[in-house]
């Protein structure tokens, strides 16, 4: 607990030393209740029910009197420092890195864990959540709703939440997207390719990398699929596409960086590769065809041409030798098997590679800014995990997970944090209040308009359904621009987006909760059970102790905490006012700029 | 249903926009010079074409070129017979794509003109000098570098110079607008570095987000209590200064000012937008490009209710990086793209603001004359289109390049002397846009300090506007 100002520490000192500064629960919600949604979870687990009610916390234990602060003349009621445990801190912002949201539950699993190493073996070793299984089952291949239907309830609901996390990352690095015209269609190729991506976590890159290459999504959506050696008679070159994307995009970038993900002399820059490399590795990725296909060419695809992986047919591959990054040369007469491998051995061996990916790593789960040194710390896991392994990524992930700037946030880094990426802040909500399906809903969790539409309208992110392979953001968008500080996800906060994602939290929050009159067009969305909340309003401390940790990990600013004590005095202390200060602080938390931020 | 606030804040917004432009704050420095520069309504609007279009095949050579055309681009080469003629006083004959008939009626009309061979330029570049390397673009031929160029008018993304052109044109129309809440320059396409400015932000609206749900908080609802919902407002506004002015913690500052912006100009526009549907402007609605440009035109239909004199848009178009099966695709952008600029324009005319609306196309890059097999690959130069009343058309302006795959001066072709079908664009983004900037009324100082490199060449203006 850090991040208690002092002037509010003084504030409640002074509110302590004045015992009626005191806002009480009624006699039917006073003591420890709990603040799950249906009383399934712990009463044991969260900090906030548990040492909220012990009278530790100034002013605020709900066995004192039973004022009323709508009186006049009764002293006016202020809230109490936020009490919390600072274990349960420490895990909730390690679970809001590595899961799609720290709950009360996955807080309290955690804790049985001896150490965040341990937690993430353990998660390592879960089964794989799959998505094909459940597209083939519900999309003919072309209907695309099943694919997110079957990641949101993944990602919500499933144990193996650090794969599918860094599965998510890995597909906002290695970009496939369905809005190519030619990927709308092939949903089982698109799952799959996610899948792969699930599989690949925690493997070593060089085989994430030549999975991804030779996939055939991405042979669709980066057009090496089919690519011809060159035909000079007719002025026919190799296919540039993936060749100039695997470099720019996917592994080493456009500039030479140091160790620490720096651009070297940024002023005067290192191009890592010209023009003359990417035709060079243009002829390197020529001969591969669908998995299932007669013959090359063959333009009747069945169900299966677009998963696993590409084949090599000889005919269509440029055999020559070619000049690789630095010089490097892949001799003539090698097969297209053979030059892929070797090419991608170069591309895996380029120093760039561990900064470069590392960095976007860091990015996407812990902090748009990492310092040098934690960039730094974390490439030299990737190009030695101790025991002279480069590339391992379960090594990397734990080296950025477990990395003194990420556990300490602000106070090792000023610039530490992010801002929350759209899908995650959704995915959070549902799971911190133990989201459940309309009776209707066929156990598909839904927002407002029963399709995936609403998803892009909060922010403009639905998995891997970005504008182009540049992903639904630029690891190096700016905070400002014209400014240092990187903030890819600011990207996305447009005007249409802010409001479009108030407009949609609104009729979650008010619309589609246990209270709801299901005659309505509820029965098909997904619902949240808000008496959990609504009973620790009785003592607004508790339930702004609730929202600190479970949402903001100890980092919700005071003078929000105030603001929103405040606001809950207006409201009386029963059964319908606990529940509109549930509904409206809630409201307020999900559209508060401050909510936005991760640290 | 509309809550007390929102009445409140359109009556303030209608309070505002009343205000006599010499009551205007510190914006309003400028004088004589700017109120003349001011005195129509205008709009410019960017077409961004992502991903690199291929300009070569909406716009083709006739006459004795056509056949140099067709050798070089081989079996991606449109037939002679199916284009649709038209010709240049000077230059001669083309063919605009049969796909295209909106560009070719413009341009028969004298609405349209063709900028011919255009890209990214620091200064004049010839053969030799992209040999040597000398001067050339950041990252020539990669998407997002050279959209970044492109939108900025630098030679390197991170120069001095990295706001865009738009932005500069944004602030010019921002003076013009006097003191209103609301910023002239839209995106309809998420972020845009063209419109980025030093001095203003630009407001990023969405054309697949419906209107009703662009929209802050303190919309209308049938969910909230009225008692409730008007301390609600305050209350949310209480937390967006608190985050503005957080101390330590810039990304707070910063995304409290997004959502302050947000909630202070959607609500405004909300309004003008319901009062302005134009459903006269048909069209597919799966098309993007066209849903955005609607979105253009209601907000130009919107501008005096809005209280703005000049505006600035950016709409975007994807899927033009056609590196395979460009023969299948092309059609559907062509014909997408003919649909989206057909509807704008006649909707545009039907308002009657053709002389006051200008429309421009961008894009990252031209293509590979030559073939990938069923594709083209990432090149430099490429044609582009403006059109509008105000355009001087049925002119190319600027010399049309070479298409001969063989001793092309035009082409920035290997060391070895290898034909890459590449162009080395004749005229810079800097000279378009300064010509596009000028007529918006931008003056010559801010031209200057926006696009240092226009000092590079001796042509400052393309001259494509009517005098």
């Amino acid at each position: 607990m850090t991040r208690l100002s002092i002037t509010l520490a003084i504030a409640l000192l002074l509110s302590a030393c004045n015992d009626s500064g005191v806002v009480v629960g009624d006699g039917s919600t006073g003591g420890n209740q709990n603040p799950g949604t249906s009383g399934t979870t712990s009463g044991t687990t969260g900090g906030t029910a548990t040492t909220g009610g012990t009278g530790t916390t100034g002013g605020t234990a709900t066995t004192g009197g039973e004022q009323v602060v709508t009186g006049t003349g009764d002293p006016i009621a202020t809230t109490a420092a936020s009490n919390l445990d600072p274990a349960d801190v420490d895990a909730a912002r390690f679970l809001n890195q590595a899961t799609f949201g720290a709950t009360e539950q996955s807080i309290a699993e955690f804790r049985q864990f001896s150490s965040k190493l341990a937690w993430i073996d353990a998660q390592i070793n879960l089964p794989v959540s799959l998505t094909l299984p459940y597209t083939l089952e519900n999309s003919n291949g072309s209907r695309r709703e099943p694919r997110h239907e079957v990641w949101i309830n993944n990602v919500l609901d499933e144990p193996d939440q650090l794969r599918q996390r860094v599965a998510f990352a890995l597909s906002q690095i290695f970009v496939v997207s369905d809005q190519d015209r030619a990927l709308g269609n092939a949903q089982y190729g698109m799952s799959d390719y996610y899948d792969m991506l699930s599989r690949n976590a925690f493997v070593n890159f060089r085989t994430l990398l030549e999975d991804v290459t030779l996939h055939p999504v991405m042979g669709v959506y980066l057009s090496m699929v089919r690519n011809e050696k060159a035909d000079f008679e007719n002025n026919i070159r190799p296919d540039e596409n993936f060749a100039r994307e695997v470099l720019q995009l996917f592994s080493i970038g456009l500039f030479e960086l140091d160790n620490q993900g720096q651009v070297i002399n940024p002023t005067n820059p290192t191009p890592t590769y010209s023009q003359q490399t990417i035709e060079e590795f243009a002829r390197v990725f020529t001969g591969w065809e669908y998995p299932v296909s007669r013959f090359w060419g063959d333009t009747n695809l069945v169900a299966g041409s677009f998963q696993g992986r590409m084949v090599p047919v000889e005919e269509f591959h440029d055999n020559g030798s070619k000049t690789l990054l630095n010089g490097q040369v892949v001799p003539a007469g090698l097969s297209t098997a053979q030059d892929m491998q070797r090419a991608l051995d170069i591309i895996f061996n380029h120093s760039n590679v561990g900064p470069f990916i590392s960095k976007q790593l860091i990015q996407r789960l812990v902090t748009s800014n990492p310092s040098p040194a934690y960039v730094g710390r974390v490439s030299a896991v990737f190009a030695n995990n101790g025991n002279g392994v480069r590339g391992d990524l379960e090594a990397v992930i734990k080296a950025i997970l477990l990395d003194n700037e990420a556990q300490q946030g602000v106070a090792a880094n000023p610039e530490f944090g992010k801002i929350r990426e759209p899908n995650i802040k959704l995915t959070h909500y549902w799971r911190a209040l133990e989201a459940y399906t309309g009776p209707e809903a066929n156990g598909i969790h839904r927002t407002a308009d029963f399709s995936t539409n609403r998803l892009d309208e909060m922010g403009g992110q639905a998995v891997m359904k970005s504008r182009s392979v540049f992903n639904f953001y630029l690891p190096d968008n700016k905070l400002r621009p014209g400014g240092e500080l990187l903030a890819p996800e600011m990207q996305n906060m447009s005007e249409a987006f802010i409001a479009a994602t108030h407009i949609n939290y609104h009729h979650m929050v008010y619309r589609f909760h246990n209270r709801a009159d299901l005659n309505d067009d509820n029965p098909r969305v997904t619902l949240t059970d808000l008496e959990g909340l609504a009973t620790l309003s009785g003592n607004p401390d508790e339930l702004l102790d609730w929202y600190n940790l479970v949402f903001f990990a100890g980092d919700m600013p005071d003078s929000m905490r105030v603001t929103l004590f405040d606001y809950m005095q207006t409201l009386p202390n029963n059964d319908s006012g606990r529940f509109a200060r549930a509904q409206d602080t809630l409201f307020m938390v999900m559209v508060s700029p401050a909510f936005n931020i991760q640290r | 249903m509309r809550s007390s606030v929102d009445r409140n804040r359109r009556k303030l917004l209608k309070q505002l926009a009343a205000l006599p432009l010499a009551s205007g704050v510190s914006l309003m420095a400028g004088g004589q010079a700017h109120a003349q520069a001011c005195s129509t309504g205008k709009s410019l609007v960017c077409i961004f074409l992502a991903g690199g279009a291929d300009s070569f095949n909406m716009f083709v050579p006739g006459d004795g070129n056509y056949d140099t055309y067709r050798q070089t681009r081989g079996d991606l080469a449109v037939d002679e017979s199916t284009l649709l003629e038209v010709s240049d006083a000077a230059q001669g004959r083309f063919g605009f794509n049969e796909l295209l008939p909106s560009l070719s009626d413009l341009y028969k009309e004298n609405r349209l003109a063709v900028v011919a061979n255009t890209g990214t330029l620091i200064r004049p570049t010839s053969k030799a000098d992209y040999l040597n390397t000398n001067f050339l673009p950041e990252s020539l031929f990669a998407h997002n570098t050279q959209q970044k160029l492109w939108q900025t008018g630098a030679g390197i993304v991170s120069g001095s110079s990295s706001f865009g052109w738009g932005g500069a044109i944004g602030d010019h129309a921002a003076n013009c607008n006097g003191n209103i809440s609301i910023a002239p320059s839209f995106s309809i396409a998420g972020n845009a570095d063209w419109l980025t400015s030093a001095n203003n932000n630009y407001i990023s609206l969405n054309a697949d987000v419906a209107v009703e749900r662009m929209y802050g908080y303190d919309n209308l609802s049938d969910w909230i209590p009225g008692s409730r919902l008007n301390r609600i407002g305050p209350t949310l506004e209480s937390l967006i200064a608190q985050g503005q002015d957080a101390r330590d913690a810039a990304m707070l500052n910063e995304v409290s000012s997004a959502v302050s912006r947000a909630t202070s100009s959607t609500a405004a526009l909300h309004t003008a937008l319901l009062e302005n549907p134009l459903s006269q402007m048909q069209y597919d609605s799966r098309n993007k490009l066209a849903s955005q440009l609607h979105l253009v035109a209601r907000l130009i239909a919107s501008r005096e209710q809005l209280g703005m004199n000049q505006q600035v848009f950016f709409v975007l178009m994807g899927g033009w990086d056609t590196h395979s099966d460009q023969n299948e695709r092309a059609p559907s952008l062509f014909r997408a793209f003919n649909e989206a600029i057909t509807a704008f324009q006649s909707t545009i005319d039907d308002i009657n603001q053709s002389s006051s609306v200008t429309s421009f196309t961008a894009s990252d890059f031209g293509r590979t004359l030559t073939s990938n097999g069923n594709g083209t690959d990432h090149g430099w130069g490429g044609h582009n289109f403006v059109f509008g009343d105000a355009v001087d058309g049925g002119q190319v302006y600027g010399q049309m390049p070479s298409y001969a795959d063989f001793n092309n001066p035009d082409d920035a072709g290997d060391r070895d002397g290898n034909f890459a079908g590449r162009l080395i664009p004749q005229i810079s983004v800097n000279q378009y846009a300064a010509t596009l900037a000028r007529w918006m009324g931008v003056s010559e100082s801010a031209l200057t300090s926006a696009l240092p490199d226009l000092a590079n060449f001796t042509q400052k203006d393309l001259g494509f506007f009517r005098t």
